[in-house]
C-alpha cells in the first residue's frame, strides 16, 4: 500500500514525535551578554573573520575554518598555552605564536599552513614523541587519541631518537577506582590538573618536579575524590588517563553510539551510550551547553555495569515465599486475579512512581489508575503518599526556574536544604566556574556540606531562614543587594517535616523580592529536583489527591519504586513490581514484571528545569523484559480497561494532551513573571500558619554513589563506594600497578 | 534468539483478550502487517497536502513492511569528547529505534555479538538536514528531527587566568 | 686596540640596528670628510663609580650608605614627580641590567599609561634578585654591600611608576645578602625613609623582602611573579605584560636589582652624565663579573663598551698564561654562545657589538676559559644545567633539553655519530623560539656558539672514538654491541660512514 508521509501531511506531528523548535524559543540566548562586546575582524590564511573582541587566536582560526593541531588548548578549561601545537604565523611576529593564548588582535594577518608553522609542529609533534612509548597497541585510547591523529599530519616516519638513555619512565599514580593511570603516555598537557582545579574543585592535583620530571598526581598519596573526576579520562588527549572499568574492554571502532539521555540525576544529562552486541560498554557525555557542557557525573559514566548486573528477565510470580518465574500471560492473569481478591475499590488502588520511571510509562500508569477509579498516585520518596507542599498546578513551584546556565549569571546564591554536589554534580560545577570568576557569593542553610567553593553558613533548620529573611546577616544583605539572586530549593526540602513553614517564607520572602527575584528576565526562585522522573511526575499530574493520600491501598504498583518503606505498605495488599532490577521494590511484590532500564528505551525525561529530552535505546533490554509503558497497556487489556493508545506516538499525543511542553523537545518552557508569583502567592496562602520545627534540613544523599537500582548494582560503584565514602582500600586501586600483561 | 522465537510462539499461540495487547507490545516484531488497521488509513488520508510529491520508494524496494513501525531519528553526531577534532561533525546522520525483544545475542563462547536487526548495522550519513528527511520520506518511515545542539563557547583569554578581581583571593591553579 | 674601520663598521651596525635614518645621513657625511675622533672606552674613573661598597669593606648599614651619599636629598627626588624621574632615566640611556636589555625609562613608563589614575589596583615593583645565572655574581655583591642603594632605588622607581609597593624576590640561597637588605629595609622604615611618608615627601610606599626557593626559572619575571604569589614558579605567557596583568592581576613592573639600585645615583647625579659613558644606545656603567681562568677574578663596575680585551687584562690581571693561552670567553653568562680569541680581541662588552659578534651581554657575566679547558664538557656543563633547571611547562623546553644534554654528554666522549652535529644544531633549532620563555632560547644558544666556533673539536673527538671503539650508531649505541641477532633499522645509522673531512 502506498503511504504518503511528510511533515507537513502530518496531522498531529508536533503532538506526535515533538516539534521542530529552534533554539530561539529557549529561554535566554546569550546574546545578550555577548552584544557589549565589540566584534574585531583579522585574515586567517587570505580568509577575512570576524569574531568577538577578546577571542584566542584559536578561536578565530577555527572560525576562519583552519584546523589547529592542540594538546593543552580545551575550549572549557582555562588556557595554559604549554603544548606549543597550535603555533601558527602572525604577520610582524619573528617566531611563531602560541595561537591558543594569543588575543586576536584587529587586522593581524595570521596563516597557519607555512613552512614555518609545519616546521614548528613537526619539532613539537617530535619533542611529544620523544618520550612517549610506543604502546598504542596496548593503550585503551588508541583509535580515539589526538596524539596518534596528530602525529599522523606532524609526526615523522621515523625516529631520531635513539638516545642510549632511553625513554622517560614515570611511575603510575593510584587515583582510585575509577581513572586508570599510565603515567608514561603523559604529555604534560595539565589539561586534567585545570579541569580539576577549575571545575571539580580538587586543588590536590597538580604537577610535581619540574624539567622533564615533571609529573602529573595527587600533591599527597591519596585519590581523586570528586563526583566528576571521570571526566579527566576524556580530556586528556593521550592514554595517560583511561578509563578503569572500562580497561581492556572495548576498542572505539566496534562500538554503536547511541546518543541518549541519563537518569542517574534530574539534570538530564547528555550521554553517549557506546555498545557493542547487547552490552552498555560505556557512557560517554554529549556537550550541550544548555545542560551539561561537556561533563557528566561519575555516577553517570560508570554505574552501567550495574545494567547488567540483579536484572529482571522474566515474569515472576510469588509463590508462597519464592519467585517463579512465569510467562507474560501467567503473570499479567496473576496480577487481574490478584487485583479482583484483594478487592480494591477506587482509591485502594494505589500506584507509586519511583525514581527511574519514565514519562511514558507513568503517563500510561496514571491513566490505568485513574480508569479503576483511583486517585491514588504516590511517589517515591518520604511523605509521598501525600500531597506535595508545593502543589503541581503552577510549574515553577517545582522547577528550576533560573535553568541551569543561568546559574552562571546569578551573582548571589542561597542554597536551602541541598547538596548540589550530590544532587547534580555537574550543575554544582557550574557555581564552582562561577564563584571562581565571578565575584559570587554563596549561603548555606541545611546540614554544613563540602562543597566545591566557599560559602556563608547561615543555619541548619527553618529558623535560619526566617533569620535571613530579616535582612540582618552579612549574607542577607549581599543577597539583597545581589543583581540576579538566585534561590535554590533542595528537592529535599519538600519531604521535610518544615516544608510547608518553607515554603511559606520562601513564598513570602520571593513576593517581597520580586524586583530582583522574578522579573521577565530572570527566575530565582529553583527548586532543584534529585531524581531523574520527579519532575515529569508533577508535570503530568502523578501525585494524590488529598482525599486518597488517606486511603489505606489493597492493590500497591510500585513502578521502580525502589526507595518505598516496606512498612508503608500494608501487610495484606496486593503488590506488583514493573521495574528492571531486583532490588528492593521486588522484595516487597506478590508479582514482578521485568522492564527496560534506561539504556533499553526511547522515552521522554524531563530534567529539573523541566525541559523534556528523548533518550534513545542503544541496546534490548535483556530476556523477556519490555518498555514499560508497552507492560501497562498490555495490563490495561488484563484487567479489562484498555488504555487508548497503540504505540509509541499515539502515547505522545496523550501527553501532549496532557501537557505540550511535554513532548517540545529539548528546550525549556519558561514561566512568565506573573503566572510564577500568582503560583507563589497561592502557595504562602495554602501554607499559612505553618509552624517550624526545627529540624535540621539533612541532605537527602549520603553516599552520592548508591542511590538507585543501577547504582546500587554496579561493582564500581561499590567500589567508589568504599574508596570515596568510606575511605577504605581494599587494593582495587593497587590494579593499575600489577603487570598489565596479566590483564591484557 | 530463542527469546526471539519463543515469544513469537508465545504471540501466536495466544488467544482471548490479551492478544491486542501483544501487538501492542511488539509492534515491529510479529510479522502479521498492521498496515491495513484504521489508524493507518488515517495516517494516509492526511489532510493538508504534502508542498513536495514524495515518491515512496517501499513500492519496489522489497524492504519489509515493519521496518516502517521504527521510528527513525534524523540527527546530527555530537563530536567525541575524548577527541578535539571537529571533522565529519557537520554530517547528518539517520539511526533506527532497536528491535526489541532479543534481537542481539553474544557468543557464549566467544562474545562475539550478532544480531537480528538489519537496521543496526546501516549507518547512513547525510550532508544536510534536509537530505536525511527527504531520505526517510522517501523511504515511507516515521521520523523525527532532532535538533543539534548550539555551541556557546565565551571568547577565551589567557589573561583570564590572572586578573585581579577585588573582594577575597579565589585562586585557581592551572600548572 | 681598536681600528677606523672597525669603529666605522660598528658605526653602521649600530644604525642598522635601529638609529634613525637622519642620522645614518649625518654620520656617513662625517666619514666622507674626516674619520670622527676615535673615542677609547672604559677606564671609569672612582669619583664616576655608583657602587662604592661592592667588596663590603665599609658599614653597609644606613650610616655607611648615608656616608657614601645613599639617601642625600631623595626627598628632593620624589617631589618632583613621577614624569621626571622617568624622563631621566629615558636621557640616561639606562637599559636593563638583568640580561635582556630593554629601555628601562620607557619600561617603567608603561606603568604609568592614561588615565593609570582611575584604577582602583595597587600597583607593584618587583625586585628581581634571584640571580641565579652560572657565572653571574653582580647582584649579590649589591645586595650585599650597598642594600641602602637598592632600597632607595625601589623607593625611586616606585615613584616613577607610581607604585604602592615593592617586592624584593631575593634568591633562596642568598641568605647573607638577605638579612643585609632585610636590615637595610628595618633601617629605613625606623628613619622614616620608607613607609606612610617616605623620606617625608607625603608619598606612602612599602618594601618587602621574599626569599625565593632556589629556581633559576624563578628569575624569569613572569615565573618571578607566579612564585611571588605563592604557585609554582613557571612562567606565564606574554601578553598579557606584567604592566597590565602582573603580581596578583595588578600592573607590575621587574626590574633587576643594578637597573634600579643605580636609579637614585642617576637622578641626583643627571641623565646626561650617565649617558656621558659608553656609545650611543649602550650608555652608562655597568657591573662586570670576570670568573674563570683569569689570574684575578673578580666584580668591577666599568664603563659600557669596555673593550672585552681591555675588561680582562686591566682588572682582572689577564687570562692565565698570558691572552695567547685564552680558548675562548662567554661574555654574558650561560645563556649567551661562546666567542673565540679572535672575536674577543675585537669586540666591545655593550649589547649591541656583542650582539654583532653572535653573542649577548646577557648579565655582564664574563666567563674566561683558556687553552685547558675542555670547552665540550663546558658546554655540556651548562645543557646539564638547563636540563635541571627546566621548569617542564612548555613542550619544546621540557623534552628538548634533556635530548640535548644526553647528546651533549655522549659528544663529550665523542661517543656520537658525526652526522649527530647537526641533528643537535636541528634539535637547539627546533627549540629556540617555540617556547613560552627564554629558557629555551638560552639553553639553545651555548651549543649553537659551541658548534659555531669549536665544531672541529667536536668531530675530531667522534672521530677518535670511532678510531678507539669502532663505528657508532645514532644515539651513541657501539655498533660492535648491537645484538645482530635482531634487525637493526637503518635510521640508527649503524653502517653509515662517517662523513668527515678531515679524516
Amino acid at each position: 500500500m502506498l503511504r504518503i508521509v511528510s511533515t507537513v501531511s502530518r496531522p498531529s506531528s508536533t503532538g506526535r514525535l515533538g516539534k521542530v523548535v529552534g533554539s530561539q524559543h529557549s529561554r535566554r540566548t546569550f546574546a545578550s551578554t555577548s552584544a557589549k562586546q565589540a566584534d574585531i575582524t583579522l585574515t586567517v590564511d587570505g580568509k577575512e573573520v570576524t569574531v568577538p573582541q577578546g577571542s584566542a587566536l584559536i578561536q578565530a582560526c577555527e572560525a576562519a575554518g583552519a584546523t589547529i593541531p592542540r594538546f593543552c588548548y580545551h575550549e572549557r578549561l582555562a588556557i595554559a598555552g604549554n603544548c606549543r601545537m597550535c603555533l601558527v604565523e602572525v604577520e610582524r611576529s619573528p617566531k611563531p605564536v602560541a595561537s591558543c593564548a594569543m588575543p586576536a588582535m584587529p587586522g593581524s594577518k595570521v596563516w597557519t599552513n607555512t613552512p614555518l608553522v609545519h616546521e614548528a609542529r613537526e619539532g613539537v609533534m617530535e619533542f611529544l614523541l620523544a618520550n612517549h612509548p610506543l604502546d598504542c597497541p596496548v593503550c585503551d585510547q588508541a583509535g580515539e587519541c589526538d596524539l596518534q591523529d596528530q602525529a599522523m599530519r606532524y609526526g615523522s616516519d621515523r625516529t631520531r631518537f635513539h638516545e642510549i638513555t632511553g625513554k622517560r619512565a614515570v611511575e603510575n599514580k593510584d587515583l582510585g577506582p575509577l581513572v586508570k593511570t599510565s603515567m608514561n603516555r603523559c604529555i604534560q598537557c595539565t589539561r586534567c590538573v585545570r579541569f580539576a582545579n577549575e571545575v571539580a574543585g580538587v586543588e590536590e592535583l597538580g604537577t610535581t618536579g619540574r624539567g622533564n620530571d615533571l609529573q602529573i598526581g595527587m600533591y599527597v598519596e591519596k585519590t581523586m575524590d570528586s563526583e566528576l573526576s571521570g571526566n579527566v579520562v576524556d580530556l586528556c588527549p593521550v592514554g595517560a588517563l583511561t578509563s578503569k572499568p572500562y580497561a581492556f574492554q572495548a576498542r572505539p571502532w566496534e562500538l554503536k553510539n547511541t546518543e541518549s539521555i541519563d537518569v542517574m540525576d534530574a539534570l538530564g544529562s547528555n550521554i553517549r551510550v557506546d555498545s557493542r552486541g547487547v552490552q552498555v560498554m560505556r557512557i560517554q557525555p554529549r556537550t550541550n551547553d544548555d545542560v551539561n557542557e561537556e561533563w557528566i557525573s561519575d555516577k553517570t559514566r560508570f554505574a552501567y555495569d550495574g545494567l547488567r548486573f540483579q536484572r529482571l528477565t522474566t515474569p515472576l510470580v510469588k509463590e508462597g515465599d519464592r519467585f517463579v518465574s512465569a510467562s507474560w500471560e501467567d503473570a499479567l492473569a496473576a496480577i487481574a486475579k490478584g487485583l479482583t481478591a484483594s478487592g480494591a475499590q477506587g482509591d485502594e488502588i494505589q500506584a507509586i512512581s519511583g525514581h527511574l520511571a519514565d514519562t511514558e510509562a507513568m503517563v500510561a500508569l496514571k491513566d490505568l489508575v485513574n480508569r479503576l477509579g483511583s486517585d491514588n498516585l504516590a511517589l517515591d520518596q518520604v511523605g509521598g503518599t501525600a500531597p506535595p507542599v508545593h502543589g503541581v498546578d503552577v510549574r515553577s513551584n517545582y522547577l528550576f526556574n533560573s535553568t541551569i546556565p543561568g546559574v552562571e549569571e546569578a551573582d548571589a546564591i542561597l542554597l536551602i536544604g541541598t547538596n548540589p554536589r550530590h544532587e547534580a554534580a555537574v550543575l554544582n560545577s557550574r557555581i564552582r566556574k562561577s564563584w571562581l570568576h565571578t565575584g559570587l557569593e554563596v549561603g548555606l542553610i541545611g546540614e554544613r556540606i563540602d562543597t566545591t567553593y566557599g560559602y556563608d553558613y547561615l543555619g541548619g533548620d527553618a529558623n535560619a531562614l526566617s533569620e535571613f529573611m530579616t535582612g540582618k546577616s552579612e549574607f542577607a544583605k549581599k543577597f539583597k543587594a545581589a543583581k540576579k539572586p538566585l534561590i535554590i530549593v533542595g528537592s529535599a526540602v519538600a519531604e521535610h517535616p518544615d516544608a510547608a513553614a518553607t515554603y511559606n517564607a520562601l513564598s513570602r520572602y520571593v513576593e517581597l523580592n520580586k524586583s530582583t527575584l522574578v522579573t521577565p528576565e530572570w527566575n530565582g526562585f529553583s527548586i532543584l529536583q534529585r531524581v531523574a522522573s520527579r519532575p515529569a511526575a508533577y508535570e503530568i499530574g502523578f501525585v494524590p489527591s488529598k482525599k486518597a493520600s488517606t486511603t489505606k491501598p489493597k492493590f500497591v504498583y510500585l513502578l521502580n519504586a525502589d526507595e518505598v518503606d516496606p512498612k508503608s505498605i500494608p501487610q495484606d495488599a496486593f503488590v506488583v513490581y514493573q521495574g528492571h532490577h531486583g532490588d528492593l521494590g521486588a522484595q516487597l511484590a506478590d508479582v514482578c514484571l521485568p522492564a527496560a532500564a534506561y539504556t533499553e528505551k526511547s522515552t521522554t525525561w524531563v530534567n529539573t528545569e523541566g525541559r523534556s529530552q528523548l533518550g534513545r535505546s542503544a541496546v534490548p533490554p535483556p530476556g523477556a523484559s519490555r518498555e514499560d509503558w508497552k507492560i501497562i497497556r498490555a495490563l490495561s487489556e488484563v484487567v479489562g480497561s484498555p488504555l487508548p493508545y497503540e504505540d509509541v506516538l499515539e502515547i505522545r499525543d496523550r501527553m501532549w494532551e496532557i501537557s505540550p511542553t511535554l513532548v517540545r523537545y529539548d528546550v525549556t518552557e519558561p514561566t512568565s513573571a506573573e503566572v510564577a508569583l500568582a503560583g507563589l502567592k497561592a502557595l504562602s496562602v495554602r501554607t499559612t500558619g505553618a509552624k517550624i520545627s526545627g529540624a535540621i534540613f539533612q541532605k537527602p544523599i549520603t553516599n552520592f554513589y548508591q542511590t538507585d537500582p543501577i547504582s546500587r548494582a554496579s561493582v564500581t560503584m561499590a567500589q567508589c563506594t568504599r574508596s570515596f565514602v568510606k575511605g577504605e582500600n581494599y587494593g582495587f586501586s593497587d590494579i593499575g600497578k600489577a603487570p598489565e600483561a596479566a590483564f591484557a | 534468539m530463542s527469546i526471539l522465537q519463543a515469544w513469537r510462539q508465545a504471540a501466536t499461540s495466544s488467544v482471548g483478550p490479551i492478544r491486542g495487547s501483544y501487538t501492542a507490545f511488539d509492534r515491529g516484531l510479529t510479522t502479521k502487517s498492521t498496515s491495513n488497521s484504521p489508524k493507518e488509513l488515517s495516517d494516509i488520508a492526511a489532510p493538508a497536502q504534502p508542498t513536495r510529491d514524495v515518491m515512496v520508494a517501499d513500492v519496489i524496494s522489497g524492504a519489509p513492511s515493519q521496518l516502517r513501525h521504527r521510528a527513525v531519528r534524523v540527527y546530527q553526531p555530537t563530536r567525541n569528547t575524548m577527541q578535539c577534532g571537529q571533522a565529519k561533525g557537520d554530517r547528518w546522520r539517520i539511526d533506527f529505534d532497536i528491535l526489541q525483544g532479543g534481537g542481539r545475542w553474544e557468543n557464549p563462547l566467544m562474545g562475539w555479538a550478532s544480531s537480528a536487526d538489519y537496521m543496526q548495522g546501516t549507518r547512513m550519513s547525510f550532508r544536510s538536514k534536509e537530505d536525511a528527511i527527504h531520505f526517510a520520506e522517501k523511504q515511507g518511515w516515521d521520523y523525527y528531527v532532532q535538533q543539534s545542539t548550539v555551541k556557546r563557547i565565551p571568547p577565551k583569554n589567557y589573561a583570564e587566568n590572572y586578573l585581579y578581581r577585588p573582594g577575597t583571593l579565589r585562586i585557581m591553579k592551572t600548572k | 686596540m681598536l681600528k677606523a674601520s672597525s669603529s666605522r663598521s660598528i658605526l653602521r651596525t649600530s644604525v642598522s640596528s635601529g638609529l634613525s635614518r637622519s642620522k645614518l645621513k649625518l654620520s656617513a657625511s662625517f666619514a666622507t670628510v674626516a674619520d670622527p675622533p676615535v673615542r677609547r672606552y672604559g677606564g671609569l674613573k672612582d669619583q664616576d663609580r655608583i657602587f662604592t661598597n661592592l667588596f663590603c669593606k665599609h658599614d653597609h648599614g644606613l650610616k655607611g650608605a648615608q656616608s657614601r651619599g645613599d639617601w642625600h636629598k631623595t626627598k628632593d627626588i620624589l617631589l618632583k614627580g613621577d614624569s621626571w624621574i622617568i624622563q631621566t632615566i629615558k636621557d640616561s640611556g639606562l637599559r636593563g641590567r638583568g640580561g635582556a636589555g630593554f629601555p628601562s625609562g620607557l619600561k617603567w613608563s608603561f606603568m604609568n599609561k592614561p588615565g593609570w589614575e582611575k584604577d582602583p589596583r595597587p600597583r607593584y615593583l618587583v625586585i628581581n634578585a634571584d640571580e641565579g645565572e652560572p657565572g653571574t655574581c653582580k647582584d649579590r655583591e649589591i645586595l650585599r654591600g650597598d642594600p641602602h642603594k637598592l632600597i632607595e632605588g625601589c623607593l625611586v622607581a616606585g615613584r616613577g611608576m607610581n607604585a604602592t609597593a615593592a617586592y624584593i624576590y631575593i634568591r633562596g640561597e642568598f641568605y647573607q645578602e638577605a638579612s643585609h637588605v632585610q636590615q637595610a629595609i628595618h633601617e629605613a622604615y625606623a628613619a622614616g625613609l620608607l613607609g606612610k611618608d617616605a623620606c617625608g615627601s607625603g608619598y606612602s610606599f612599602d618594601v618587602y623582602l621574599h626569599r625565593g626557593a632556589g629556581a633559576y626559572i624563578c628569575g624569569e619575571e613572569t615565573a618571578l611573579i607566579e612564585s611571588l604569589e605563592g604557585k609554582q614558579g613557571k612562567p606565564r605567557l606574554k601578553p598579557p605584560f606584567p604592566a597590565d596583568v602582573g603580581l596578583f592581576g595588578c600592573p607590575t613592573t621587574v626590574a633587576n636589582v643594578e637597573t634600579v639600585a643605580v636609579a637614585p645615583t642617576i637622578c641626583r647625579r643627571g641623565g646626561s652624565w650617565f649617558a656621558g659613558f659608553g656609545r650611543e644606545r649602550n650608555q652608562g656603567t655597568k657591573l662586570f663579573c670576570i670568573s674563570g681562568h683569569v689570574n684575578n677574578p673578580c666584580v668591577v663596575e666599568e664603563e659600557m663598551s669596555i673593550p672585552l680585551k681591555e675588561l680582562v687584562e686591566k682588572h682582572c690581571g689577564g687570562v692565565t698564561g698570558g691572552w695567547d693561552n685564552l680558548l675562548g670567553i662567554i661574555p654574558g653568562g650561560s645563556s649567551v654562545p661562546v666567542l673565540p680569541i679572535n672575536t674577543c680581541a675585537e669586540v666591545l662588552m655593550d649589547y649591541d657589538s656583542l650582539k654583532d659578534a653572535q653573542s649577548g651581554l646577557g648579565t655582564g657575566a664574563v666567563i674566561v676559559m683558556d687553552k685547558s679547558t675542555d670547552i665540550v664538557a663546558a658546554i655540556s656543563r651548562f645543557a646539564q644545567f638547563y636540563k635541571h633547571e627546566s621548569c617542564g611547562q612548555c613542550t619544546p623546553c621540557r623534552e628538548g633539553t634533556t635530548w640535548m644534554m644526553n647528546m651533549m654528554d655522549r659528544m663529550v666522549q665523542g661517543r656520537s655519530h658525526s652526522r649527530e652535529i647537526d641533528m643537535l644544531l636541528e634539535l637547539s633549532k627546533q627549540i629556540e623560539g617555540r617556547t613560552i620563555c627564554a629558557l629555551g632560547d638560552a639553553a639553545a644558544w651555548p651549543i649553537q656558539g659551541l658548534m659555531r666556533h669549536f665544531r672541529p673539536v667536536v668531530e675530531e673527538r667522534i672521530a677518535r672514538f670511532r678510531v678507539d671503539n669502532g663505528p657508532v650508531a645514532f644515539g651513541g649505541q657501539l655498533v660492535n654491541e648491537l645484538d645482530k641477532t635482531f634487525a637493526i633499522p637503518d635510521n640508527m645509522g649503524a653502517h653509515l660512514p662517517e662523513v668527515n673531512p678531515r679524516t
